[in-house]
C-alpha cells in the first residue's frame, strides 16, 4: 500500500514504557509507517509547526498524529486545539489514545474535533488488540497531503 | 426754693364757677401758654393747700387738671374745694395725706410709684407714679400718671424671667450663652454641675477650654459661621475628661446653638443647648464594632463554605486525577510483563534445546528460574497489577458517585427492598434467614442511588450473618424524629457476626475491612453508600455488639434540598 507508507504518525505519549508498547504492537500489526515520538504536548506542537528544536525543518506529509491527553506542559487538549484553530494542521488526523474512559472527556475531544477517540485499556492483552485494530485502521484510513 | 420761685406756675384755681388763671410773677402771654400745656398734658395735675400746717386733714383741693378729671372719673366741681380726705378717703390709710403735708412741711419733692386706691370700694385701683412738689403759700403740686399697663408689663416680664430662669436651671441639659469668639456670658446649673465649677469662674471664660484642639477648631468654625440670618448650628466635641469630673476619660457633648441678639440688641450671642451623648457614642462605637465583627463574621462563613465546597470539589477531582494517573503506570506494568512472557516463551523453547549441553547444576538452576521463578515473580507482578486496578477502579467509582448527577423522585423503598430481596434468595436460603420487613415509605430520592444503597446494607447483612445460627433481618422505617420531621429513619438490623468496638472507625473508610478477611470484597461498599445517603443530605451511622448482630441506621429527607443534585 504505497499510499500509507508514506503517512508518518506522530506519537504524543509521556510515559515513554506506553510509547514502547503502542509502538511495537503497531509493528506487530505490520504498521511499517514512521512513527515519530513527542514527550509532551510542546514537543508536539514544535514539531508540527516547525518550531523551537524542530525551527526551520517542515512536518513530514501525510501526517497522522496519536495524541494521549494527560500530558506536560501543554496537555492533549491544548495541542488537539491548536491544531484544530491552525489552517495548517486542522486536517491532520488526531486519534486519542488515553487512559481516560469519562464519557464527558470523550465528547470534549470530539468537540475539540478529534477524529477517533481510544481508551488504553490496562488489560494488556485488550491493550495489544486494541492497538491491532488501531493498526489496521490506519493502514487503511486515506489522510490528506498537506503538500 | 429757688428754682420753684423763678418757674411758673400755672394752676387752675377755683373759684366757685370760674377757673381763672393765677400768675405768679410771670407775663401773661405765658401764663396763657404754659395754661394749654397744662390742660393738655397725658399727666393728671392737682394742687392742694395745707391749710393748717400742722394739720395733714387740711389738705384742701385748689386746683385740677383734664388729665386728673379723666384719671380720676372726678370733675374739678366735684373736687376743688374739698380737702383730700374727702375726696379720696381711702388714701389716709396709706399715708398719701401726710406725705403732701410733709412735701409742704419740709419743702422736699417726694416720688411715689404706688398701687392707690382712689375709690373706697376699691373700683380704681391701680398703679400711679405720683411725684409731690411744694408750692409756695404752703401748696404742694401732685403729679400723676397712670403706670397700671407699665407696671403689669413689668411685673409680667419679671414673672416670666423667674419662670424662664427657672427652666434653665432645672433643665439636666447644659445650657450656655457665649459671645461669638466663645466668652461664656451665661451658664446654667447643669452646666456648672458638668464642668464641677463655680458659675462665677465660668462666666467670662472660654467655651472651648475643655475641648481638646481638634475639636476646638471645629467648633470655632461653626460658631463663626452663625449670625442672626443663619441662626442654628449643631455640632459635637469631645471634652477632656478632668474637667468633667469624670477621671481622666473623653466624653462627649452635642450642642444645637442659635444666635440671638443680647438683652439690648446690641451684640449677638449664641445661646447654647447641650447633652452628654458619651453613652450614645459608645453605643454607636459598639454597634460599628458589632456590625464589623458581623461582616468580618460573614466573610469567614462565606469563605469557609467556599473552602468547603473547594476542598470537596479539589477531593473529586484529587480521586479522578490520581485513579487515572495511577492506571498509567499499570499499563506499563502488564504490558511489560506480558512482554516478558513472550520473551519467556522463547527463552523456554531455547533453552530446552540446550539443556542437554548444560551440567546438572547449570541445568536446574536454569529449569528452575524459567519454570518457577520467572513466572512466580510475572505471576505476583500481575496479581498485585490486578488489585492495584480494582482498588483504582473503585477510587473512580466513589469519585463518579460523588459526580454523578442524581434524579430525585418519588421512590417506593418497599419495592427496592423486595427486589433486593428477590436477587438475595440463594444467600439468605443458605443462612436459613428470616426476614420481616415493617411499613416503608416513598421517599424522595434518586432511584439507582436507593437501590444501591439498600441493595448494599442488605447485601452486607446477609454476607456477615454468622454462620451457626439461623439469620434475621429486620428493615424498619420511622418517621416521628421531632428535631427533624422531614426525615425518614431507615434500620437495617441482623443478628450477624457484629462488629468489634475497635473496627467502628474502619467501617465507612475506603478499602478498610473489619473483622476477618474470610469474605469476598473490595471494602468500597459502605464508602460508597455513605457517599450516596450524604448526597441526599442524610446521614449513616452503626450500632454492633460482636456477636450480637448489627444495626445500621440512615436517615433521607422527605423534601432534599434544592441543589444537592449538582454533579
Amino acid at each position: 500500500m504505497p499510499e500509507t507508507q508514506e503517512v508518518t504518525i506522530l506519537l504524543v505519549e509521556d510515559d515513554p514504557g506506553h510509547a514502547r508498547l503502542i509502538e511495537k504492537n503497531l509493528r506487530r500489526s505490520n504498521v511499517a509507517n514512521n512513527i515519530v515520538k513527542a514527550g509532551d504536548g510542546q514537543q508536539a506542537i514544535d514539531y508540527l509547526f516547525g518550531q523551537g528544536e524542530h525551527a526551520g525543518s517542515k512536518p513530514p506529509s501525510p501526517l497522522l498524529v496519536l495524541l494521549d491527553l494527560n500530558l506536560p506542559v501543554l496537555d492533549g487538549y491544548q495541542v488537539l486545539q491548536r491544531m484544530k484553530a491552525d489552517e495548517r494542521t486542522k486536517h491532520i488526523p488526531v486519534i486519542i489514545l488515553t487512559t481516560t474512559d469519562d464519557r464527558r472527556e470523550v465528547s470534549r475531544c470530539y468537540d475539540l474535533g478529534c477524529n477517533v477517540y481510544v481508551t488504553k485499556p490496562v488489560e494488556y492483552a485488550q491493550f495489544s488488540e486494541a492497538i491491532r485494530k488501531l493498526g489496521m485502521l490506519l493502514s487503511i484510513v486515506t489522510v490528506p497531503d498537506s503538500r | 426754693m429757688p428754682e420753684t420761685q423763678d418757674v411758673t406756675i400755672l394752676l387752675v384755681e377755683d373759684d366757685p364757677g370760674h377757673t381763672r388763671l393765677m400768675r405768679m410773677g410771670i407775663r401773661e402771654k405765658n401764663l396763657r401758654l404754659y395754661g394749654a400745656i397744662i390742660s393738655n398734658m397725658q399727666m393728671g395735675l392737682q394742687v392742694y393747700q395745707l391749710e393748717k400746717p400742722e394739720d395733714d386733714r387740711t389738705l384742701k383741693m385748689i386746683a385740677t387738671n383734664p388729665a386728673a378729671t379723666l384719671f380720676t372719673g372726678l370733675a374739678p366741681e366735684d373736687t376743688v374745694g374739698k380737702t383730700l380726705d374727702e375726696i379720696f378717703p381711702g388714701l389716709r390709710k396709706r399715708g398719701i395725706p401726710q406725705i403732701y403735708a410733709d412735701v409742704v412741711r419740709t419743702g422736699t419733692p417726694v416720688e411715689l410709684e404706688q398701687e392707690v386706691c382712689y375709690d373706697e370700694d376699691g373700683a380704681l385701683d391701680a398703679w400711679w407714679s405720683i411725684r409731690a412738689f411744694p408750692l409756695p403759700d404752703h401748696r404742694v403740686g401732685v403729679l400723676f400718671e397712670d403706670v397700671t399697663l407699665k407696671k403689669q408689663t413689668e411685673e409680667s416680664l419679671r414673672r416670666n424671667k423667674v419662670r424662664y430662669q427657672a427652666i434653665l436651671e432645672d433643665q439636666t441639659e447644659l445650657i450656655c450663652r457665649a459671645l461669638p469668639d466663645g466668652t461664656l456670658t451665661f451658664v446654667n446649673e447643669a452646666y456648672c454641675r458638668y464642668f464641677d465649677q463655680e458659675r462665677e469662674g465660668l462666666i467670662g471664660q472660654s467655651l472651648f477650654l475643655p475641648m481638646p484642639g481638634a475639636d476646638q477648631a471645629k467648633v470655632r468654625e461653626q460658631f463663626a459661621s452663625l449670625s442672626l440670618e443663619n441662626p442654628v448650628a449643631r455640632f459635637e466635641h469631645r471634652v477632656t475628661g478632668h474637667d468633667t469630673g469624670h477621671d481622666g476619660e473623653i466624653r462627649w457633648l452635642a450642642w444645637a446653638g442659635r444666635a440671638i441678639s443680647d438683652d439690648q440688641g446690641h451684640r449677638v450671642e449664641i445661646q447654647c443647648v447641650g447633652r452628654d451623648i458619651t453613652e450614645r457614642k459608645r453605643a454607636e462605637a459598639q454597634l460599628q464594632q458589632y456590625a464589623a465583627d458581623l461582616e468580618r463574621a460573614n466573610a469567614d462563613v462565606v469563605r469557609a463554605s467556599e473552602d468547603v465546597v473547594r476542598a470537596s470539589e479539589e477531593v473529586k477531582q484529587f480521586a479522578y486525577i490520581v485513579s487515572h494517573d495511577l492506571r498509567a503506570p499499570l499499563v506499563n506494568l502488564k504490558g511489560f510483563a506480558a512482554e516478558l512472557r513472550a520473551a519467556l516463551a522463547v527463552l523456554g523453547s531455547a533453552v530446552t534445546t540446550a539443556l542437554p549441553h548444560l551440567d546438572e547444576r547449570q541445568r536446574e538452576e536454569a529449569t528452575l528460574a524459567l519454570q518457577e521463578d520467572v513466572p512466580e515473580a510475572l505471576e505476583f507482578i500481575e496479581s498485585s497489577v490486578d488489585r492495584m486496578d480494582r482498588f483504582i477502579n473503585a477510587v473512580l467509582k466513589l469519585s463518579r458517585l460523588g459526580r454523578r448527577e442524581l434524579r430525585f423522585e418519588s421512590v417506593d423503598v418497599n419495592a427496592i427492598v423486595q427486589a433486593t430481596l428477590d436477587s438475595l434468595t440463594h444467600q439468605l436460603d443458605e443462612h436459613r434467614a428470616e426476614v420481616t420487613v415493617g411499613p416503608l415509605p416513598q421517599v424522595v430520592a434518586d432511584r439507582t442511588a436507593m437501590e444501591q444503597i439498600v441493595g448494599n446494607l442488605l447485601g452486607n447483612a446477609v454476607k456477615y450473618l454468622a454462620p451457626d445460627r439461623p439469620g434475621k433481618i429486620e428493615i424498619t422505617a420511622e418517621h416521628d424524629h421531632a428535631d427533624r420531621p422531614n426525615e425518614v429513619r431507615f434500620h437495617i438490623r441482623d443478628n450477624g457476626r457484629g462488629i468489634a468496638a475497635d473496627d467502628m472507625d474502619k467501617v465507612f473508610a475506603p478499602f478498610r475491612r473489619a473483622g476477618k478477611h474470610d469474605i469476598p470484597g473490595e471494602g468500597m461498599g459502605l464508602p460508597y453508600v455513605q457517599t450516596l445517603v450524604r448526597r441526599h443530605g442524610g446521614r449513616i451511622w452503626c450500632e454492633s455488639e460482636p456477636g450480637v448482630g448489627t444495626t445500621f441506621t440512615f436517615t433521607i429527607s422527605d423534601h432534599p434540598a434544592e441543589g444537592d443534585n449538582h454533579a
